[in-house]
């Protein structure tokens, strides 16, 4: 290393706690360099080469470590604001959005492999590899893209609805069109149609007049046909009563309606009755006699097989076509719901075995061995998938046998369903008991918190003047006042903010209270560990230096980074319990890219500091302040404030309502209805076939 | 002889304003001025010098101002203020103080050590 080189090396050292201060820092790096630059000079003049003069000038310094502190301490009231907003910029707000990203991001990912995972187990080719997933996924590759590519536009419209049945205007004139006859579905056709100031559709008061000959509305408007056109506007008291009669007729008079009414409280279920209709139709084109989906199975086996016998190749390829086809409608969640796992698994077993027999029985043992696999890999996914069916039962009813808030709030936070006794109990005795218990978790949690940063930061305060008087290295910032007061200062401050978010959301504790609730104390708690690790990481440094220092070995350490790594990894690993919470895509984009300044922010620094002798106690800094004021920043950006703020506007009471309601039978009404309709239509399918 | 480091941190402070008090100087210049003006007695280290620099500086006790002279290399230069003109006299007259109270109490101690009934006694 030449002479100029150290110079920089020093310079560098020297100026490596100014680093937050872009300003200062470079003031003094100028003076230092212009101290050096003058004494070579004056070296040089003495008969002394270049590179010796340099030598010599850096040597008469003296270790930079030695001023370096008192440097610091000098200049602390130019660096305070400065640094401080910097500090809040590069340190808090960088990692609180990465931990975001890196949970928008396995939130995406999980997803996106479930889906898969599901689509190719029922599929058949059922081995996709964790990084095969993670491959597709990144390539930006839907599972639907690819996995669906043959279906026709017909058979995509049953498996991702209705692209008509996004708006409610949709949604009624679809309902209407499909049953043209039904003076309930017209009305309310018509008042969205009103409502939404779309125009009418043509002749509508003769076909009101059609369908529904008693109503008075139509008549009194077809006795004033000068006041009927295009532009008909109706006057805000007529829309009102003509909304009132129509919402009359559409509930009394509509059973089928009202059902249909109950099974839009499952998400992207409107129109169900349509998707039904295509799953028979498909179900008959391979199927042309059989009842149930076990049958079904049995039956394409036995066709599969009657086509080897035949040694009738093409119609064994044909039908094993068809039954991919409808093993990929009878993959889809939406279809799931409407018959039992258990029975589609069957059915693709029986299939899959049957498929292995014909094409063993053709002489062709590769296909053979291709369906035999998938049966087995089915097997085994069923068989993985009951376990796990169990073990979640068995875990729900543990906690449902204790009766502490924990019992709801704990599954909950691990991504378990609950399954309270009642609404009406639930919100009637649980809501105060949520509410009451849920604040004094939390601050029992601040107070505990607190006391023990108080504990903490004095030993780590007498820790760090030992430190100081066996290694005689300055430790400017570990004073009692930098350990005690950012913590203290940083909860104070997150419980402020907590109370104004509070007053702002009044129902953000019972809205999102319970799972963020669990989450502040489990971030809190975080915070507490890392303070913890950080004091034990300054005795561990301190062993190492001082003996280092005794041994003559120069000490080359950065541990600053450790416990944001730390926080981002446990954090992140927290998080992975809220995967199924709702955010966007384009959320998930943008913390992506600001996610990428993670990358940089993080790993950088770390690469540098492998190569450079760091002074420790920036790294005990980062480490107090970090720790600390990070947690905080996590309790309220990461737990409370985005959650609030993106989660869809539906609260939790309302999806609990909902998730009631299907508890409370309307679930298994509907499933059998649908089971039912879905068995009439294959009867009368069939019929036709036959 | 080698002055104790502690010593001269001590009296950095009053000797740094005397010296920016007759003309502005530089970091460097002042460390060579001290070592001339004391017969090379007296060395201030880098590591005394500006951190006390920057501390009479925050302090408003002297500023600074970056000089590039022509041809010559960009540097920088620290007078005193109003502000470090006072602190410079309360302490050259704290120091006057001091010494003469050292003063005496050396004297008296030479004088008891020279006294020979004393010495005949020790």
């Amino acid at each position: 290393m030449s002479a100029g080189e150290k110079a920089d090396g020093y310079v560098a050292r020297v100026v490596e706690e100014f680093r937050s201060d872009p300003e200062v820092c470079r003031e003094i790096e100028e003076e230092i360099h212009s101290h050096i630059q003058a004494a070579s000079d004056d070296f040089i003049a003495e008969g002394e080469g270049e590179e010796a003069a340099l030598q010599k000038a850096l040597d008469s310094l003296g270790p930079a470590e030695d001023w370096r502190g008192e440097l610091v301490e000098a200049n602390a009231k130019r660096l305070k604001i400065r640094a401080l907003a910097l500090f809040g910029l590069r340190r808090l707000f960088v990692p609180a959005v990465v931990v975001f990203a890196l949970f928008a991001a396995a939130n995406e990912w999980v997803k996106y492999s479930y889906q898969l995972q599901s689509l190719a187990t029922l599929d058949g080719s059922n081995s996709i590899s964790l990084f095969d997933k993670t491959i597709r996924w990144m390539k930006g590759v839907g599972f639907g893209s690819d996995t669906f590519s043959e279906i026709s536009d017909a058979d995509r419209r049953l498996l991702y609805g209705d692209p008509k049945l996004k708006t409610e205007l949709g949604k009624a004139k679809t309902r209407w069109q499909e049953n043209p006859d039904n003076k309930g579905y017209y009305s309310i056709y018509l008042q969205h149609a009103l409502n939404g100031k779309t125009g009418l559709p043509e002749n509508f008061v003769e076909t009101g007049e059609r369908i529904d000959p008693g109503n008075a509305f139509y008549s009194i408007l077809a006795a004033t046909p000068d006041k009927v056109s295009e532009s008909f506007v109706l006057t805000d008291e007529q829309f009102e009563n003509f909304k009132r009669a129509s919402e009359m007729e559409f509930y009394d008079s509509n059973k089928q309606l009202y059902a249909e009414e109950q099974m839009s409280l499952l998400p992207e279920l409107s129109g169900f009755a349509d998707r039904v209709e295509r799953l028979s139709w498909l179900a008959g084109q391979i199927f042309p006699s059989g009842i149930k989906m076990i049958d079904l199975g049995k039956a394409v086996a036995a066709r599969a097989e009657m086509h080897a016998a035949k040694k009738d190749r093409a119609a064994l390829e044909e039908l094993e076509k068809d039954w991919i086809k409808l093993s990929k409608v009878l993959s889809n969640k939406r279809v799931h719901f409407l018959i039992e796992n258990i029975v589609i698994e069957v059915f693709l077993e029986k299939g899959a075995e049957g498929f292995s027999n014909a094409w063993e029985e053709l002489g062709e043992p590769q296909n053979a061995e291709i369906w035999a696999k998938r049966k087995e890999d089915l097997k085994s996914y069923k068989v993985k998938n009951e376990a796990k069916q169990g073990k979640k039962a068995d875990f729900t009813r543990s906690m449902e046998k204790s009766s502490s808030l924990v019992s709801i709030a704990l599954p909950a936070f691990f991504g378990f369903d609950v399954e309270p006794p009642s609404v009406e109990d639930f919100k009637a005795s649980r809501m105060e008991e949520w509410i009451v218990a849920e604040t004094l978790l939390i601050a029992a949690y601040m107070i505990v918190c607190s006391v023990f940063i108080v504990i903490i930061s004095f030993v780590g305060w007498r820790l760090s003047r030992l430190v100081r008087k066996t290694t005689k290295r300055p430790l400017m910032f570990l004073s009692l006042k930098g350990y005690l007061v950012v913590p203290l200062l940083s909860l104070l401050i997150s419980g402020l903010i907590y109370l104004i978010c509070s007053r702002i959301w009044p129902n953000a504790l019972t809205d999102y209270g319970l799972q963020n609730g669990i989450a502040v104390s489990a971030t809190v708690l975080l915070g507490v560990a890392l303070i913890t690790f950080g004091v034990l990481m300054v005795g561990v440094r301190f062993v190492v230096i001082h003996a280092c220092q005794q041994a003559g070995i120069p000490v080359n350490f950065d541990i600053s980074k450790i416990p944001s790594l730390l926080l981002g990894a446990i954090t992140v690993l927290c998080m992975l319990a809220f995967l199924f919470r709702a955010f966007s895509v384009v959320s998930l984009v943008v913390v992506l890219i600001l996610g990428l300044l993670f990358v940089g922010w993080v790993s950088f620094p770390l690469l540098k500091g492998l190569f450079r002798e760091s002074e420790y106690s920036a790294a005990l800094l980062t480490l107090a302040r970090q720790s600390t004021i990070v947690t905080a920043i996590h309790v309220l950006l990461i737990w409370m404030i985005i959650p609030i703020v993106l989660h869809p506007r539906e609260t939790h009471w309302a999806q609990a309502d909902k998730l009631f309601q299907v508890q409370n039978g309307s679930f298994s009404k509907i499933e059998s209805e649908a089971s039912e309709y879905l068995m009439n239509h294959i009867h009368t399918t069939v019929a036709k076939w036959d | 002889m080698k002055i104790d480091r502690d010593w001269l941190r001590s009296v950095a402070e009053p000797v740094i304003l005397k010296l920016v008090t007759d003309r502005p100087m530089y970091g460097y210049e002042i460390i060579q001025v001290v070592k001339d003006r004391s017969g090379d007695k007296v060395n201030f280290q880098e590591g005394t010098l500006y951190p006390c620099l920057h501390r009479l500086e925050s302090q408003g006790m002297i500023s600074s101002e970056w000089v590039t002279p022509e041809g010559g290399r960009k540097r920088k230069y620290y007078s005193i203020t109003p502000k470090g003109q006072k602190r410079l006299e309360s302490k050259m007259v704290e120091w006057r103080q001091f010494t003469s109270a050292m003063d005496s109490i050396f004297t008296s101690y030479a004088n008891i050590l020279s006294a020979a009934p004393l010495r005949g006694i020790l």
